[in-house]
């Protein structure tokens, strides 16, 4: 039941550059159908070379591949039907209008009247109005868009964003987070690259953390975020405690003398809040005397995984 | 095969193409009429013939075969160098077309677009010389056989290369050359018995001479020798190019 859920599956692959960097080492990961998925880490952790891997932009140095049960260089041409893929650095064709570069890569895709979905899919995009505009002329914002068209042009299940809110403005960031919405919505699978753990937070439904080419953990997002937090909060105490409220040990609180620490977390469900952990202090007569407030970011959870702290 | 998408591919070239007319149809042109009347009017004016046809005559093939053969190999070349530049080659390497379908979708558009120019030249020619093809067959078979070979050879050095300044040097340095060498202006027989064999050796000498053979049935080397040439040149780089794509040179890291 589970095998039929699955869209890829990634098993012990390892991309060893010439000159013998090791991009990737001995990845193995699985997708599950209707997700969405985020790939976190670093620049340079190798998000970019796994999913160009899985897109058919470069070769794999070892392991193998498979979506939808399909074998991504036996099967390359069933495989990359399935699979729209949105290039982190900017690219469009300087020669042609909005509608034309759409309609070529439907073209590439086998499709023979491209009209209906170039139309459907610049509609989708809010770029029916721009559809006579040639690339040349096109912002930042705009050509991201048109490379999101392009990868959804053939109506691919899987969709591999790489970076997408990679400098972007925030309208557009938005526009893009509630496109990921409605394509979730509408059934695709979707995996998004980012190094920004509030990306990952706010889109994705499962994490896999990369470093150095490994992944290093894997978790729907809500646990990850309960060890870990968005942030932690540092409660500076009228007194020292004796143990420590059962809210903050749901927390990951740890005490400190006079001071309390706990991640904070935001809608996730079963999951005390802050103002759970301030009642209980209230009732115990304990007054807070300082707050300081600092956001989680991903070096704190790498360090926190390296050094062991948390291992589930 | 998927038809649609490589002609998905060539229209996109094609159209490229068609929106720099100036640059893709104007240059090659006027060029060639430049050729024919410098030398019409200065060496040709009937008087001198070359075996048996007037100067103006002569010249025509040859201009038309170097038109074609910088043509096909430059059009393609820097279309793929400009895909290189602006990053749209992933576009195509993305999607589910084969190799072989990118070599086809990349040379047919240069093929068509080599014809289209050759109908040109040869219809300014028409200003200079009478009408006349002895071998429109051999002629058309000929003209395509070399067009494709020099679009794939055009493939070959928009992989390789890394710069436009790398893209234009065969053009400049190897086919023109080549093509003057090859017996654009001459019959190989005035040269000294020396240079007639290192002429030999120029792949271009045939091309020319079977294409002067299909307008006049007249040709300094055998044409079934000739299209031997041309169709075995095709052949090599085809392998050449194949080799390139399936081992993922310069495309895939």
């Amino acid at each position: 039941m589970i095998n039929d859920r699955r869209v890829i599956s990634v098993a012990d692959l390892s991309k060893v550059y010439k000159g013998g960097f090791r991009a990737l080492d001995q990845v193995s990961l699985e997708i599950t159908r209707g997700e969405v998925f985020g790939l976190l880490g670093p620049n340079g952790a190798g998000k970019t070379t796994l999913i160009n891997i899985i897109a058919g932009l470069s070769k794999a140095t070892s392991g193998s591949i498979s979506v939808l049960g399909m074998d991504v260089v036996k099967d390359y041409r069933e495989v990359r039907r399935a699979i729209g893929l949105v290039q982190q650095e900017i690219n469009a064709d300087y020669f042609f209008s909005v509608r034309e570069i759409v309609a070529i890569q439907a073209g590439y895709f086998g499709i023979k009247n491209p009209g209906p979905a170039v139309e459907r899919t610049l509609k989708s995009l809010n770029l029916w109005d721009k559809r006579d505009t040639s690339g040349r002329k096109l912002s930042g914002g705009m050509k991201r868009r048109v490379m999101i068209a392009k990868a959804l042009v053939h109506d691919p299940d899987i969709l591999f964003l790489d970076e997408p809110t990679a400098g972007v403005d925030v309208e557009l960031r938005d526009n893009l987070w509630r496109l990921i919405g409605e394509l979730k919505a509408r059934g695709k699978t979707i995996i998004l690259t980012t190094h920004y753990l509030e990306e990952a937070e706010q889109l994705a439904d499962r994490i896999g953390l990369i470093n150095q080419g490994r992944i290093i953990r894997v978790q729907d997002k809500a646990s990850l975020l309960k060890e870990f937090g968005l942030a932690h909060v540092s409660l500076e105490l009228d007194q020292a405690m004796g143990k420590l409220p059962p809210a903050a040990k749901e927390l990951h609180g740890k005490l400190e003398g006079n001071t309390l620490t706990v991640n904070h977390l935001v809608d996730v469900d079963g999951v005390p809040t802050l103002q759970d952990l301030m009642a209980q202090l209230t009732e115990q007569n304990i007054r807070i005397k300082n707050v300081t407030f600092a956001k989680t970011s991903l070096n704190d959870i790498y360090r926190e995984l390296i050094n062991g702290e948390h291992r589930s | 095969m998927n038809w649609t998408a490589i002609w998905a591919l060539t229209w996109k070239e094609l159209k490229r193409f068609i929106k720099v007319p100036g640059q893709t149809l104007g240059a090659p042109v006027v060029t060639t009429f430049l050729y024919f009347v410098v030398f019409s009017l200065s060496l040709g004016r009937g008087m001198i013939e070359i075996q048996g046809v007037s100067y103006t005559e002569f010249i025509m093939p040859g201009l038309i075969m170097m038109s074609v053969m910088t043509g096909a190999l430059s059009s393609v070349s820097s279309a793929l160098m400009l895909s290189k530049i602006m990053g749209t080659l992933s576009d195509l390497l993305v999607s589910p077309m084969t190799y072989l379908e990118m070599i086809l979708g990349f040379s047919l558009s240069s093929v068509i677009r080599s014809m289209v120019t050759a109908a040109l030249i040869y219809g300014t020619a028409l200003f200079f010389v009478p009408f006349k093809v002895e071998h429109p067959i051999y002629l058309l078979v000929y003209l395509v056989i070399v067009a494709f070979a020099f679009s794939v050879a055009g493939l070959i050095i928009g992989i390789w290369a890394d710069t436009f300044e790398q893209v234009s040097i065969f053009p400049t340095f190897l086919i023109t050359p080549l093509s003057f060498l090859g017996g654009i202006f001459y019959s190989i027989e005035v040269l000294p018995a020396v240079l007639q064999t290192v002429s030999r050796l120029n792949p271009l000498l045939y091309m020319i001479n079977g294409l002067r053979y299909g307008f006049y049935g007249v040709s300094d080397v055998d044409p079934t020798l000739a299209f031997i040439v041309g169709s075995v040149f095709l052949l090599v780089l085809s392998l050449v190019i194949w080799r390139l794509f399936s081992t993922g040179y310069k495309i895939k890291t």
